[in-house]
């Protein structure tokens, strides 16, 4: 091809480059990922360790299966954290393990790789394993605690507990406080924007506010906050526009509502995501900014 | 104040910062020993008008345009000239024919044109454009004679937004040369048949702005001063912002009534209109370096002259030479090429790593797109070699203005890419 792009012009590139970002995000996990071990213990040091571990080794054996020379760029280990930390504290780690490899190895990229795979790949191994072994991924009791009921699975918690975290669940998504120091980062960090984050919370909202439900308390349970912080604003999987953004972000907010009052599982977190990642590449289209000098409905369909 | 056309980018406290400085460097006369003309630019061929080893003045027509569509290009030197075909004295290092001048020290004038009046009518002013050898001064190089050849316009823009990181010297003739400055926009005025008071002065800078002021005093003209924001001197955002207008792809602004003209443009006009032609420019040398210089230079001086005028802070194979401004600029291919007549600035700058990575899809370059494209899409497409799909994205209405490059996390050459669609007619 006739076009050189070699030092082409702007001479000014961002420092920021995609590893930076996601290691920003590793940061903002880590409130979190202390607070799992110390509320779930040891095990969820090992649990982590694992995702992280396999998660890695995944990665660097797929690049060099799919023959790709690019160095290596952090979202592995975004992916592994968030898959340990959204797994309850009593999953065997084969099958943590096992969620990873399918994660990054099928999910990211067998699908065509970062910035390219459809759905989110923590939350795509995380669903097809839940359905698949679904009686190792309800253990969700903290080590001390008398009853292994989450708040979501009709446990009755305060919600003192569900703001710092001692309460059954995945052992990443129990303490709102964390969740939100962590947000806050990403925020200040520019890795996200608050459009997402916020929308989907308030779609959310909504729909249990119809349904005559305990706002405050089903906001602060379950995957809601993770999820709308580190899954519903995942690059690869929600739109690029800013109205595309705000559509997914009410969408998903709304789905995951309906899914945890009326759906067959306790949490709708993941499958929402699911559906409204496969909406992504159409919300993208019908949303496409307005072309200078053109009127909105020149926009080509 | 609202933001007054989409996206863009605010530049760093540091890069903000060292256009300051810049600001604040008076200009300065710099006399190479020898200046480079290359006779080809763009696609005009120009052919010489001299021969070798003739001796020229400062103002001479060394080189014309056959087809007349491109005004001459004048000598800023008095010396002896030299021809050279097939020369690789130019920023690109393609080989065309290019004239030297050999300085001799003396500065000795060619005979002015004859001064125009105060009272010209608008086709002598025109033609004194093409005498002149005015181009736009802002980069594009638009004839100035072909913008304002029997216009009625309602609105002269007259563009002293200098938004590039790094550039200053237009801010500098603002505030050096006001009364040029007046009197070439009062040319332009006449030329296009603008009524007073649809001149807009624009600007981004306080010091700049308060120049503008002076400058408009007594006069009917408006100063503007828009928000810090780059591509706020694109021809196109600037008519939004200061009309809130958008005009269709492929659609010229003279046609419709509307003028846009560089600052550089107005002095240069003025010096035209009193005899002088286009031979000598002002110009930013900075970058990375000790101490920015603003220096009025003759066309044609060897772009390392000017980078020897300040002191480098990075040296040998960190650093690149480039010619233009950071964002839109060239990285120069032989450094002792002469500066062309649309070259406002001299960067020395690090060489950064060119490696791409795959895009994330952050849809950063969406945001900051000032023509609204999803510039990460267009770059799929054209990976993929879709053609269609490049045009139904709209690639043509790319301005090159280098900001989904400059804000992608993973590298990509998306500006450099949808121009190359662009080039090549979407």
């Amino acid at each position: 091809m006739s076009f050189s792009q070699k030092h082409a012009p702007p001479y000014l590139r961002a420092h920021r480059r995609t590893l930076a970002i996601m290691s920003d995000v590793c940061v903002s996990l880590t409130p979190s990922s202390v607070a799992a071990v110390w509320f779930f213990g040891l095990r969820a040091m090992w649990m982590l360790l694992t995702a992280v571990g396999v998660s890695f080794v995944t990665d660097r054996l797929s690049a060099r299966l799919h023959g790709t020379s690019h160095p290596f760029d952090g979202s592995a280990l975004v992916t592994g954290m968030i898959l340990a930390l959204s797994c309850p504290v009593g999953i065997p780690l084969w099958l943590l393990a096992g969620m990873c490899i399918v994660a990054i190895g099928v999910f990211r990229d067998a699908l065509g790789g970062i910035g390219a795979n459809l759905f989110n790949p923590a939350m795509a191994a995380r669903a097809l394993l839940l359905t698949s072994f679904p009686a190792y991924l309800s253990g969700y009791a903290l080590p001390h605690a008398v009853s292994s009921a989450t708040p979501l699975s009709g446990g009755d918690a305060a919600l003192i507990p569900l703001l710092f975290g001692r309460v059954n669940g995945s052992i990443g998504e129990t303490s709102a406080v964390l969740i939100l120091l962590g947000a806050t980062y990403l925020l200040i960090r520019r890795v996200i924007r608050w459009q997402i984050p916020v929308l989907s919370v308030a779609a959310f909202a909504f729909v249990i506010a119809l349904d005559g439900g305990d706002v405050l308390r089903h906001i602060l349970s379950g995957s809601l906050l993770f999820g709308a912080v580190y899954i519903f604003t995942d690059y690869t999987g929600s739109p690029t526009t800013p109205l595309g953004e705000i559509l997914f972000a009410v969408g998903v907010g709304a789905l995951t509502a309906m899914l945890r009052l009326w759906g067959r599982y306790p949490e709708g977190v993941c499958f929402a995501v699911l559906i409204m990642n496969l909406l992504t590449p159409l919300l993208d289209r019908l949303t496409r900014p307005r072309v200078y000098g053109t009127k909105r409905k020149e926009r080509s369909a | 104040m609202a933001k007054a056309f989409r996206g863009g980018i605010r530049f760093s406290e540091t890069l903000r910062a060292a256009k300051e400085t810049a600001l604040h460097v008076p200009l300065c006369v710099f006399t190479p020993h020898i200046i480079h003309l290359p006779l080809q630019e763009g696609r005009t061929n120009f052919s010489p008008t001299v021969i070798d080893g003739v001796h020229v003045r400062v103002g001479d027509v060394v080189a014309t345009d056959p087809t007349g569509n491109t005004p001459p290009i004048h000598s800023g030197l008095s010396g002896t000239a030299r021809v050279e075909k097939n020369s690789r004295l130019t920023p690109d290092g393609k080989p065309c024919t290019v004239i030297s001048v050999i300085g001799d020290g003396l500065k000795t004038a060619a005979i002015p044109l004859p001064p125009l009046s105060n009272t010209a009518d608008p086709s002598s002013i025109v033609q004194r454009m093409y005498d002149g050898g005015l181009v736009g001064l802002g980069g594009a190089g638009f004839p100035t004679f072909r913008k304002y050849k029997d216009k009625t316009a309602h609105h002269l823009l007259i563009n002293a937004c200098e938004c590039e990181p790094y550039l200053a010297c237009d801010g500098r003739l603002v505030i050096e040369q006001t009364d040029t400055v007046r009197e070439g926009i009062n040319y332009l005025m006449h030329a296009g048949s603008v009524p007073e008071s649809g001149v807009r002065l624009c600007a981004e800078s306080d010091a700049v702005t308060e120049g503008l002021h002076r400058i408009a005093d007594g006069t009917r003209w408006k100063v503007v001063r828009l928000p810090e924001r780059y591509p706020q001197g694109s021809e196109k955002q600037l008519i939004r912002a200061v009309l809130g207008l958008e005009l269709p792809q492929g659609v010229y602004p003279a046609d419709w009534g509307i003028l846009v003209s560089n600052i550089g443009t107005a002095a240069a006009m003025a010096d035209a209109a009193n005899g002088l032609p286009l031979t000598h420019r002002a110009v930013t040398v900075s970058g990375v370096v000790a101490k920015p210089r603003n220096l009025f230079v003759p066309i044609g001086t060897p772009f390392r002259e000017l980078a020897a005028q300040t002191e480098p802070l990075i040296t040998g194979r960190q650093s690149q030479l480039i010619a233009g401004g950071a964002m839109t600029g060239r990285r120069l291919v032989c450094a002792d090429a002469g500066l062309p007549k649309t070259c406002g600035g001299v960067l020395v700058l690090p060489i950064e790593s060119e490696e791409e990575s795959p895009c994330i899809r952050c849809g950063a370059c969406v945001r900051v797109c000032p023509s609204g494209l999803m510039p990460y899409l267009i770059d799929q497409a054209w990976l993929q070699q879709e053609d269609g799909l490049c045009a139904d994205l709209k690639a043509t209405s790319c301005i090159s203005c280098g900001c989904c490059s400059r804000v992608c996390p993973a590298r990509r050459q998306l500006a450099a890419r949808i121009t190359h669609i662009r080039r090549k007619g979407g």
